[in-house]
Order: C-alpha cells, then structure tokens, then sequence
C-alpha cells in the first residue's frame, strides 16, 4: 500500500494538467448544447455549403496529390539507385519549411497579372491582358496545388521508412513466384507500406483542414475562414464554436483512419527484420527522368519561392529592418521559447507518469491531452478562448465581491491564452519525442544503476539526463519552430498590439505588400528549415541502425 | 533436375563460392551441409537467380539458365522457395499467400489447390488468418505451401528450421520430407544442422570456405568422409596416429591393421597416417583385458561418452559410447574391444 502512495502524486498532476488541455476542446463539443437557430439559418442559407464543399475538397485533393507524389518519391527514392539519390532524399524534404501561406503569397506575387512572369510574357509576346489564358493562382486549385506542395513530405516520410525497411525476402519470394516489376509494387510493396502511407496522408489532410493563412488570403470560403469570420465578424462566439465542432468531427474521422493505420503498422512489421532489398540500378536516360521528377516538386515548393523571397528581402531589407522588426523576433522568439519549454516539460511529466505508475486511466488522460496535434489551430484558440474568458469573469466576480475592484483579462487577453492554446496543439510533438528517448532507458538500466549503489536522484543524473538529453532538445526545437509557424490560433488568441514574425507577415500579404512580406517569411524559413536538418539526421539514424 | 558445373559466386569481387559441381535427379531431396559462412546459400540464391554466378554453368531441366554471360531472371525460372524468415506477407491471409503465386488460374482452381495444399501440410482451418497469428511451426508450413502452390519441380529451402524450437525441427523435418515425396518435388535444402540434413536429405553435400568437399549419402559421409574436415564436422570421432611398415600395415596404439590394395596405392611413401575412430568402433567391455584410462565423461542419458586415453597416454585419445550402468570414475582404466568395420585414414 505505501508503495502505492508515493506514487499518486503523478496520477494528480496528470489528472490537473491534462484537464486543463482537454477542456479548450472539450468546450468545443458542449457549445452545441446552446442552440443558435438564427445563426445557423444564416449559415444554411448562406454559405455553409461552401464551407463543407471547399473544406472537404481541398482536404481530399490534396490527400489524394500528397499520396500520389509522397508515395512515388518515397518509392523512386528507397527502391532505385541513381546519381544525387542520397543528396536528394533530403531535398525532398525541404518543403516542410515553407509555410502554405508563404507559400501562397509568393507565388501570387510572381504569377499574378502584374507580376514578373506575365509581365515577361506580354512583353516577348506584345501581348495585352486579354490576349492568353494563364492560369490564376488565387483559386481553389491554386490553393490546393500550395498546400499539397508544402505537405507532401509527410507521406513521403512514412513511405520512404516503409519501402526501404520491407525485407528483401518479400521481393525475392515474389519473384520465384513470378511477380516482379509494377506487379510487385501493386500486390506486396504497396499494400504492405499502406498502414504507414495512410498516416502520412491523414496527416496532411488534418493539415490542410487546418489551414487558414492560405484560403484566406485566396479568398476561398471554408470551415476555418468562417470561424473567423463568425467570431470576429459577426461577433458570436457560440456560433464560432459549433462551426468549429463540425470541423473538429471531419478530423476525428482523420484521426481515427491514423490510429487504426499505426495499430495495424505493428503487425505489419512482423518478421521484417531481415536486410532490405538491394536498389535496382538504372539506366542513364531513366536516371535523368528521376532525379528530374524528384527536383520538381523541391523546386516548386522550395527552391523558386525562396529565391523570389530572398530577392524580395534583399531588396526591402533596409526599409523593413527597424527596431519594430527586431522588436517582432524578439516577440517570436521568446513566445516560441516559452511555449516549447511549457510543452516539453508537460511532455516530461506525462512521459515519466506512464513509465512509473502504469494505469488505463492515466494513459487515456495522456491520449485525450496529445490529441490537440490533430485540431485545427483555430479551433483550439476558439476553446481556448471560451474556457479563459470563464476563467476571466469568474475571477473578476470574486474579486469584486471581496475587494469590490475588478483586475481585468488576467487570461484572456494575455500571453497565457497563446501558451495555453500551444500547449495544446503542439504537446504531441513533444510527447513523441520524449517518449521515444525515454523508450531507449530500458527498466533494467535503472535497476542496474541501483544495483551498482546509485540513489534515484543519481541514477536520474548519471542515466535519464544523458541519455534524454537529445531527444528533448530536439522536441524543443520542433515545438519552438511550430510555434514560429503557427498562425490563425495567434491570430486570434495575441494581446492586442503584441507581433510575430507569422502574424507580421500575413498583415502585409493581406496589404498586398508582398515584397514587404517577405522580410519576415525568409526569417520564418530559415527557422524552419532547422527541424527538417534534424529529420535528415533522424532518418539517417534509424537507417544506420536498422543496418 | 538440377546440375551445377564448376560455379563460382563472387560478391564485391570476393569469391564466396568456388567451382562447385553437383547435380539432384528428379525426385530426390540434396542437401548442402556446412558452417556458416561457407557459401551454401550463395549457391542458392544461385539457383533461384538472385545472384548472379561469375563462372561455370547451372542447368535446370536440362536449360541452361546461369552461366558467365547467361542470367535467367527468377521469375523465368519457376523454382519454389522456402526463405529462411518465411517471408510470409502481412496483409494476405494464409489463403492469399498460398495462391499468390498462381497465375492464369480462375478462382475456383486457385480455392482448390489452397485447400488441397493446406490439408497436405496439415493444418486444413487456418486458411483466413494472418500470419501474425500462427506459430512459428504453422507459418513453416504455411510458407512450404505456398511454395509448393505453383508445382515447382525444385524446391529450394533455406535454412528452414532456423527461427524454430529445437523440439519442433526434427518432426518437421520428416514432415516436410514426406510431403516432398508425395509430391514427387525434388528439393534442396540448406543447413548448418547435421541432423537435420540427416533427417530430410537423401545426398548431403558438405561445404567449407566455398568448396564442396564432398557429395554424398549420410551414411557415406558418416563412414566413409573424404577428408578430414568432413570426418570431424560430421558426427564425433577421434584421429590416432599410426606409422605405416612395408607400405600395407599400419602400427597404432589400438593395434596393427591390414590396409587394402587402393589404400595401399593411396598413401604410398606415407610415414605416418591418421585413423578415424568414431565412438562406435570402440565397445566398452569389462572383461576386455585391454584397458583405457577415463579423461572425461558426459552423461548421455541412455548413453555415457567417455574419452579414453590408451596406454595411459593423453596424446592418444578414442571415444567410447558405453551404456548408461556402465558408470565409472574419471581416471579409472576400463576394458575396451575394437570393433573397426573399416579403416578410413588420412595423411596426417
């Protein structure tokens, strides 16, 4: 019984804190219970159904172009030999660190009717504004073209780790029985890889369901433009969560399609333990195609808009570098900071939780709060939003009832809404991260080290630390840079007059002063690439290790 | 069936293999034996076409399919294999993995054959299920099946017993013997397992360092090996030196024996010669007034192993495998008989 109690603390301290990330969510679901009969009425006549249309075909094209694109890269690249293969597996990557909404904006201020492009074009061709066709960036498809350009490496990811651990046994058993070629990938590589292609590809959709910063700015109406819309426009904060409670079940569909595809990834693996199979040579002329088609989407989603970016910086630097510019790094920086040192130290208490005190009860908590990855950014600013302003008014009733004097938005209107809302979406990177170091220590270690005569404390010195130090350091790093990333829950959750770098960039994009925009985007980039440096390290890692 | 002349295998320009010949008829189960690293399943592979050979030629149904500038693809070669890890697929149930191999069959015959397959291999229900859900000995069977599915005239195993209980491989073994013969598949197996090769193979061929030492029954192996890394690799034994008097007498401490006419061509100028004794020859009798003194003993069950020094003397060692009662002390000096059926020498 003793041994029992001193342990308690855990299950407490995970009870308080993963309520506290719960709720913003759990809100969201309850608001439905507060009819808004006009609201809805306006939604339905209105454009609900473009909201549902738009979201769900933007979500589903880009699934379908990130699963198509992620799986033939992956497979080109684990299965084929070619000349740049090993510097192109993580160009493939880059992408992930160009924001869609950069993304968006660059290539509006390139292809539009004004830009360089067209503006080349009638010039060589002496043509006027109505003499061609070219196609408009700001539309449905463009925004789907963007968002699949940025997402793709999700899949990419899970697939290149799929194809390039099957055992080659697969491929020479299959062959004895006479299927090899096409064949092979359609009945056993494919198939086999198909749990991890599905995570990927839900991933991306969450993603892309998620996306404000680009719909926005093209105009195009969905769920997440509409919550906006309903909460700042109309002023309705009920109505903006039940829209969001609909968005929020479309993902949970997502979501569980993911789960059920990691669950049946465990059996998959099975018996995969032998080499991988070696890679098929090609030939010069199909060298050249590859290595051609696997620079496309790198350069589109990477190479061509940040040079343009770059070029645009360079040219505004000296106008937009000022103290304001400074001051918003430094507003990024330390945000960004903040948040990841919250989430990584949640991340920790719910990681060593589990370890030592292993309970149905404290593992669903951990579940339930790591969902947030899954949720629109959107969302959770709304639900965070709804549980502090109750925070709020709660507070200022006692204070005024005890010292007859009011203190204000202590939550709501400061940075503990951001942190709150960050912690949320952003716990599950860093649970992930920490988990798979904590993994690594092995039960036994401790008990060895105790053995040997170390106290606890000194095994948590001489064995946890140094062996959690990296994978913790990296969860920082991601969280940090998600959150330098992050910007519809910023947007909506930011004290008034408080900047970041992705807030900073979306207001002048929205001014239509795209090169003023791409001072703050290039610094975005730059930071994002940091991550995408640590998943080439990761993935070279695992594949020296699986050797 | 299968002949192979004089192949070689080369890895990175490393020769695995060297000129090795051997051939199987139709109908029967080869064998090729040897410690790890020796090249039996390069030879394989060979065989099946995942590795390329550098020189000789292999033959399949009188077809040459792999020579120095000949390589058949696997897929041309319709040659059954059974790999070492199953290579079962996860996302096709026992039933689809077994026809996956049948191509140009309606659905209705690819049923048949499952059914007709799985209740050969005895395990008749399991046709719905996964392969995570079976053991390690069903999924062996499963994995022989599915092989077997398309009538390969050739099987090839590799190492097929590897990933299971030692009780399980000598009854899968003979198991799988006695499916290959109601088939009338011929097969060859690879193995590090002497009593496995034993317990399926009809010829046995024993490799060392990429070279076949010898091709040959489990009983000639046994009785007869032609070198001295085959007598010590296959079962126990002992090597008593001895000197050679007039060509055609050898003097050893277990006495003087004749050689005969081919031996004597064999080993002519010879001073010294080494003679296999295996723990057979020696039978232990306490009324014997030849002695031998106990340096070890191993309790066998049934059986106790003794290692016996003649003339007291260490240098000159023979093994006895005496019955259980017979229970003596390290040092004591007990009576042994000779009961050499042939003398099997070599140079020493």
């Amino acid at each position: 019984m003793k041994k029992r109690n001193w342990r308690e603390p855990w299950l407490w301290a995970v009870t308080v804190f993963s309520l506290l990330l719960a709720v913003p969510v759990l809100l969201i679901f309850t608001s439905v219970l507060v009819p808004q009969y006009e609201l809805w009425h306006h939604l339905f006549e209105t454009v609900l159904s473009d909201y549902v249309y738009h979201s769900l075909l933007i979500a589903f094209s880009v699934g379908a172009l990130t699963l198509i694109l992620g799986t033939g890269l992956a497979w080109l690249v684990a299965r084929y030999e070619f000349s740049g293969r090993r510097t192109l597996q993580w160009l493939i990557l880059l992408p992930m660190a160009m924001p869609a909404y950069i993304l968006a904006y660059t290539y509006t201020g390139m292809l539009d009717v004004a830009g360089p492009l067209q503006t080349q074009l009638r010039d060589t061709f002496n043509w006027t504004y109505h003499d061609y066709w070219f196609p408009d960036v700001r539309s449905l498809g463009g925004a789907i073209v963007m968002l699949s350009l940025v997402l793709y490496p999700y899949v990419y990811m899970l697939a290149r780790t799929a194809f390039s651990e099957q055992s080659a046994s697969f491929y020479e058993a299959s062959r004895s029985m006479g299927v090899s070629g096409f064949a092979y990938f359609r009945k056993v590589a494919f198939p086999l890889a198909r749990p991890a292609i599905l995570t990927g590809t839900a991933l991306a959709m969450m993603e892309a369901f998620a996306d404000y910063g680009t719909v926005q700015y093209f105009g195009i109406s969905t769920f997440t433009t509409g919550i906006f819309r309903t909460w700042n426009g109309l002023g309705n904060a009920i109505g903006a969560a039940q829209l969001a409670a609909v968005l929020t079940s479309f993902v949970l569909v997502l979501l569980l399609i993911e789960k059920h595809s990691r669950r049946r990834l465990r059996y998959f693996h099975q018996g995969q333990n032998q080499h991988s199979a070696k890679r098929l040579t090609l030939s010069p002329v199909q060298q050249l195609w590859t290595v051609l088609f696997c620079l496309l989407p790198v350069a589109l989603g990477f190479i061509i808009p940040s040079v343009q970016l770059t070029f645009w910086a360079i040219e505004r630097a000296t106008s937009q570098v000022d103290e304001q510019f400074v001051n918003l790094i430094w507003n990024s920086f330390y945000l960004a900071a903040s948040a990841a040192f919250i989430a990584v130290g949640l991340a920790i208490l719910f990681a060593y939780a589990k370890r030592l005190r292993s309970h149905w009860l404290l593992n669903s908590q951990v579940q339930l709060a790591s969902l947030g990855y899954a949720i629109p950014g959107t969302v959770i600013a709304i639900g965070a939003m709804l549980m502090l302003s109750a925070a709020d008014d709660a507070l200022n009733q006692l204070t005024e009832a005890l010292f007859d004097t009011s203190v204000g938005l202590v939550f709501s209107g400061t940075l503990v809404a951001l942190l709150l809302a960050y912690s949320v979406r952003f716990l599950a990177v860093a649970l992930h991260n920490v988990e798979a170091g904590l993994q690594r220590i092995k039960p036994s270690m401790d008990d060895a080290a105790r053995a040997m005569g170390l106290s606890p404390f000194a095994v948590l010195q001489k064995v946890h630390i140094p062996l959690l130090r990296a994978s913790v350091l990296s969860a920082l790093l991601l969280v940090f840079v998600d959150v330098l990333k992050e910007l519809p829950a910023t947007l909506i959750l930011r004290p008034f007059n408080f900047n970041t770098l992705a807030v900073r960039t979306f207001e002048l994009a929205s001014e239509e002063r795209l090169q003023d925009a791409a001072v703050p985007a290039v610094a975005i980039v730059l930071v994002g690439l940091l991550p995408v440096v640590l998943l080439t390290r990761a993935l070279e890692l695992s594949k020296n290790e699986a050797n | 069936m299968l002949s192979l002349s004089n192949i070689c295998v080369a890895y990175d320009n490393k020769p695995v293999v060297n000129k090795v010949s051997f051939s199987i008829e139709s109908g029967e189960i080869g064998c090729l034996l040897g410690p790890s690293g020796c090249g039996k399943t390069s030879i394989l592979r060979a065989i099946a076409g995942f590795e390329p050979v550098s020189e000789g030629d292999i033959h399949l149904r009188g077809t040459l399919v792999a020579g120095a500038d000949i390589h058949a693809e696997p897929e041309r070669r319709k040659v059954g294999v059974v790999f070492q890890d199953f290579a079962l697929f996860p996302h096709l149930n026992v039933g689809q993995n077994i026809a996956f191999g049948l191509h140009g069959h309606s659905a209705l015959q690819k049923s048949q054959r499952v059914i007709e397959l799985l209740a050969l291999v005895g395990l008749p229900d399991i046709s719905e299920r996964f392969a995570h859900s079976l053991s390690g000995g069903q999924q062996q069977r499963v994995a022989l099946a599915r092989a077997l599915a398309p009538r390969p005239d050739l099987l090839l195993l590799d190492e097929p017993f590897s990933s299971l209980d030692a009780e399980l491989r000598e009854e899968l073994a003979q198991d799988i013997r006695r499916i290959l013969k109601h088939e009338g598949t011929s097969a060859l197996l690879v193995t590090h397992d002497q009593h496995e090769a034993f317990a399926m193979a009809d010829a046995i061929g024993v490799l060392k360092d990429g070279q076949l030492l010898q091709w040959a029954s489990a009983y000639q192996l046994y009785h007869r090996p032609a070198d001295k890394f085959v007598a010590g690799f296959i079962g126990q034994g002992t090597l008593l030196p001895g000197t050679l008097i007039d060509n055609s007498m050898l003097q050893t401490e277990l006495g003087l024996f004749q050689l005969t006419a081919p031996q004597v061509t064999q080993f002519a100028g010879a001073k010294i010669l080494d003679v296999l004794v295996r723990p057979d020859d020696i039978v232990h009798d306490d009324s014997s007034t030849n002695v031998a003194m106990v340096l070890s003993r191993a309790f066998k069950g049934a059986h106790i192993l003794y290692e016996l020094a003649l003339n007291d003397d260490p240098a000159f060692r023979v093994l006895c495998l005496a019955p259980s009662h017979h229970d003596h002390e390290l040092g004591e000096r007990i009576g042994i008989r000779l009961d050499l059926k042939h003398l099997v020498m070599f140079n020493a």
